[in-house]
């Protein structure tokens, strides 16, 4: 070690010491377990408690390669990558739209606008576990109030997600919900649009319509690529609100997201299990290059 | 235009949580006036200290936490204090074994369900009461158990080992609400009722409810079923034989449980809807066409079904499981009997805990403990020579006690409920997950493309 990098370290570790716990974290909580999770992932673990001496039977790639060309790893595997693309093409773009107009609506100068806003961004605070086992009772077939509301004003009542016809239908329904997140993110970069691009386009004739597309889509656009590479991460890892909705997968396997394929093994195959997360890696980060790469509609302003 | 706006928002949403609080009952009835805890005797300084793990719910607790106490008592005085017994795992199901194993916390005692215990006997989870050097006097004490529940205890068809002491016999039941019969003036079958006196109830019936039968998507009802028609999942060989004839009968049958026959005139309603409980216990005269007035359960669900019924002015009634009966000489059929239980883990070790262990397993299951938790009502002791006699018998919520005798009725044989026995402890719960979906499908789905899907996985699994 030469004597200015010694020099160096000694001028910083204040500021290393500083970043220590962050990164002892970082590295105990984050790194440490994902390399265990690289390794199991090449081994045969039956009912394995945790160990860094006995791993188990060590198989190589078989754990992925069986992913693929075996039928009772592939069905579930291609099941629950159906299953949250199907969400996530739905969702998706329904919760982007829905938060976008409804940001719209709650950008205008009213009266009590901060009041309904509130209003709209307080299911997202809601965990959501909590905010998955009120719906689970709300939903519920037989006892809940959504079907004790429907059939008081003699409307048919809904199986929600006790059937698998209409239980994506219901997880969506329940999701938008949370709408508030994205209409916060829709609201904060509204307030960013120069008026003075709106009054241009006012004296170039455009319309209120007009304006949205040609001014404040344009202008939000990087939240847009944020909001859609942070959704398909979000969506891809959808679990808890499942299992607290439906206490699994729901009827037969109806709501079987990707997750909770994972979460079926992590017992007694807990190395295929491990094997499962490292495909949903890859799976998100070749989600996020597409999204990445095919991103030229984005406009970052003049200089950039 | 402005001014408009705001008086129409705040009718629209007084209009709306007015349609809100259509859907709403506020008069909450407490369902459980009196469950609660039971308190811990805890003991301090005493010379054996053992831990237990049990089930997250409170009756499971409160089960445990009795049996505890009366035993600490029983074995200590206020100068000698020999044993000190604490519930310090409570968990939701088996593969918490692991988690707890992970943060070396496995109890010395744990909590098992009948057809999940396999898997982590067979992985060295529990210790074999089999062990007569380990566990002396096993031989006689488990003479006294049922059969069925015996065969329970081992994780596979070659295994002879007893990994833990079966606490309930558990065989399917059927609670009838005799009030909301009384209302449509039908009679209450008799004990030693037939499926097809069933059927014919369920004709009388359905007239006037939406389906007779609160159906639980239950694997162990699905198992008596099957094996009603003939039909099984395995053979001796661990060679997969749900291809069947009898189960495509079986199938079929219950399809139409849940979806009446259509071809005939005038239409067959259907018998039976999908549940969990709430439409049985859902029950109110004047909305008796939205309840299902039969259902079928097991013992531990009698504490909730009798405090429901008290709670709500109605008459519960309980009768066996009806006789499927087989063949034309009309020979008796199944019912499943099934049971949890608790097993002395790994964790145990110190030869004077092994043995307070033991003695302590051997108390919980005995006469004298099964009486010190009869009134809890919650437990049908798994002791043939407790069937006629015993507190477990007197149980009553308010006005609400229910025939004893159905619990251990002899109107039909056991079956014991680990079918996927002769096939490798550790693929059973890939094969249970698979049973489950199977039958899952009875209701919307063809036989021959459920049995194809079921087939090919339970190949692939036979392979692991």
């Amino acid at each position: 070690m030469t004597a200015k990098t010694k020099a160096g370290i000694k001028k910083n570790v204040v500021g290393y010491l500083y970043i220590m716990p962050v990164l002892l974290g970082i590295l105990i909580f984050t790194v440490l377990p994902v390399l265990y999770a690289l390794i199991s992932s090449f081994f045969k673990t039956p009912l394995k408690p945790f160990s860094l001496t006995e791993w188990g039977e060590f198989v190589g790639f078989e754990n992925y390669i069986q992913n693929f060309t075996t039928f009772a790893y592939r069905y579930y595997f291609l099941r629950s990558l159906k299953v949250t693309f199907i969400y996530a093409a739905i969702n998706i773009p329904l919760t982007m739209v829905l938060g976008f107009a409804l940001a719209l609506l709650l950008n205008k100068k009213m009266r009590g606008m901060k009041f309904f806003r509130t209003l709209y961004y307080l299911p997202v605070l809601i965990p959501a576990v909590c905010g998955g086992m009120v719906w689970n009772r709300m939903t519920n077939v037989h006892q809940g109030i959504l079907n004790g509301m429907l059939s008081r004003i003699g409307l048919p009542t809904l199986s929600w997600f006790s059937k698998a016809e209409t239980s994506m239908a219901s997880f969506i329904f329940v999701g938008l919900f949370q709408l508030g997140g994205n209409m916060i993110l829709w609201l904060a970069q509204l307030k960013n649009v120069p008026a003075s691009l709106y009054e241009s386009a006012r004296l170039d004739g455009a319309g209120k319509l007009r304006q949205v597309f040609a001014v404040t889509i344009p202008v939000c656009s990087p939240m847009i690529l944020y909001n859609v590479i942070i959704s398909v991460i979000g969506v891809m890892q959808t679990y808890a609100q499942v299992v607290t909705l439906t206490g699994g997968a729901g009827e037969a396997y109806s709501l079987l997201f990707y997750v909770m394929n994972i979460y079926r093994y992590n017992v007694t195959e807990f190395g295929y299990a491990c094997a499962l997360s490292f495909i949903l890696f890859l799976i998100i980060a070749a989600l996020t290059a597409v999204v990445m790469k095919t991103s030229k509609w984005v406009y970052y302003g003049e200089e950039a | 235009m402005k001014k408009l706006m705001m008086p129409l928002v705040a009718i629209v949403l007084a209009a709306a949580m007015l349609i809100g609080f259509t859907g709403c009952n506020f008069s909450v009835k407490p369902t459980n006036p009196d469950g609660g805890k039971v308190d811990a005797d805890n003991v301090v300084g005493a010379e054996v200290n053992l831990t237990v793990g049990t089930l997250v719910r409170s009756d499971e607790q409160d089960l445990m936490q009795t049996w505890i106490n009366a035993f600490q008592k029983k074995h200590n005085t206020e100068t000698d204090k020999k044993i000190s017994i604490k519930i310090t795992e409570k968990y939701d199901g088996m593969p918490d074994i692991i988690t707890m194993d992970n943060r070396g916390s496995l109890p010395d005692i744990l909590w098992t369900a009948g057809d999940q215990h396999s898997n982590y006997s067979a992985a060295g989870y529990f210790q074999d009461l089999n062990n007569d050097e380990k566990f002396p006097g096993n031989k006689e004490f488990f003479s006294d158990f049922y059969e069925a529940l015996i065969d329970s205890t081992h994780y596979s068809a070659e295994d002879k080992g007893i990994w833990f002491v079966p606490r309930d016999y558990n065989r399917i039941v059927t609670y009838i609400n005799k009030s909301a019969l009384d209302a449509i003036g039908v009679d209450m079958p008799s004990a030693d009722w037939t499926w097809d006196d069933l059927v014919e109830l369920c004709k009388q019936v359905s007239r006037y409810v939406k389906a007779p039968i609160e159906w639980h998507t239950w694997p162990p009802l699905y198992t008596t079923m099957l094996t009603n028609f003939g039909g099984a999942y395995f053979d001796n060989n661990g060679k997969n034989t749900l291809n069947s004839a009898a189960t495509r009968e079986c199938y079929n049958y219950i399809n139409f449980l849940f979806n009446g026959d259509e071809d005939v005139t005038p239409k067959v309603k259907p018998y039976a809807i999908k549940g969990e409980g709430g439409l049985f216990k859902g029950y109110k005269e004047e909305t008796m066409g939205a309840s299902s007035p039969i259902t079928f359960d097991v013992r531990p669900a009698l504490p909730d079904y009798a405090r429901t019924a008290n709670n709500g002015r109605w008459e519960l009634a309980v009768l066996p499981f009806p006789n499927f009966q087989q063949g034309e000489d009309k020979t008796p059929g199944f019912t499943g009997a099934g049971c949890s239980g608790y097993g002395i883990s790994k964790a145990c070790t110190d030869s004077k805990e092994l043995e307070w262990a033991w003695k302590f397993l051997q108390f919980c299951m005995s006469e004298e403990g099964y009486e010190v938790v009869g009134g809890l009502g919650n437990v049908c002791p798994a002791l043939k020579s407790l069937a006629n006699k015993g507190s477990w018998r007197d149980y009553k919520v308010g006005n609400v006690q229910v025939d004893p005798d159905a619990f251990i009725a002899t109107n039909t044989n056991d079956i014991f409920l680990n079918y996927y026995n002769s096939v490798k402890p550790g693929i059973h719960s890939d094969i249970q997950d698979e049973v489950a979906v199977f039958w899952s499908k009875a209701d919307n789905s063809s036989f021959s493309a459920a049995i194809e899907h079921y087939d090919k996985i339970i190949a692939d699994i036979l392979k692991k």
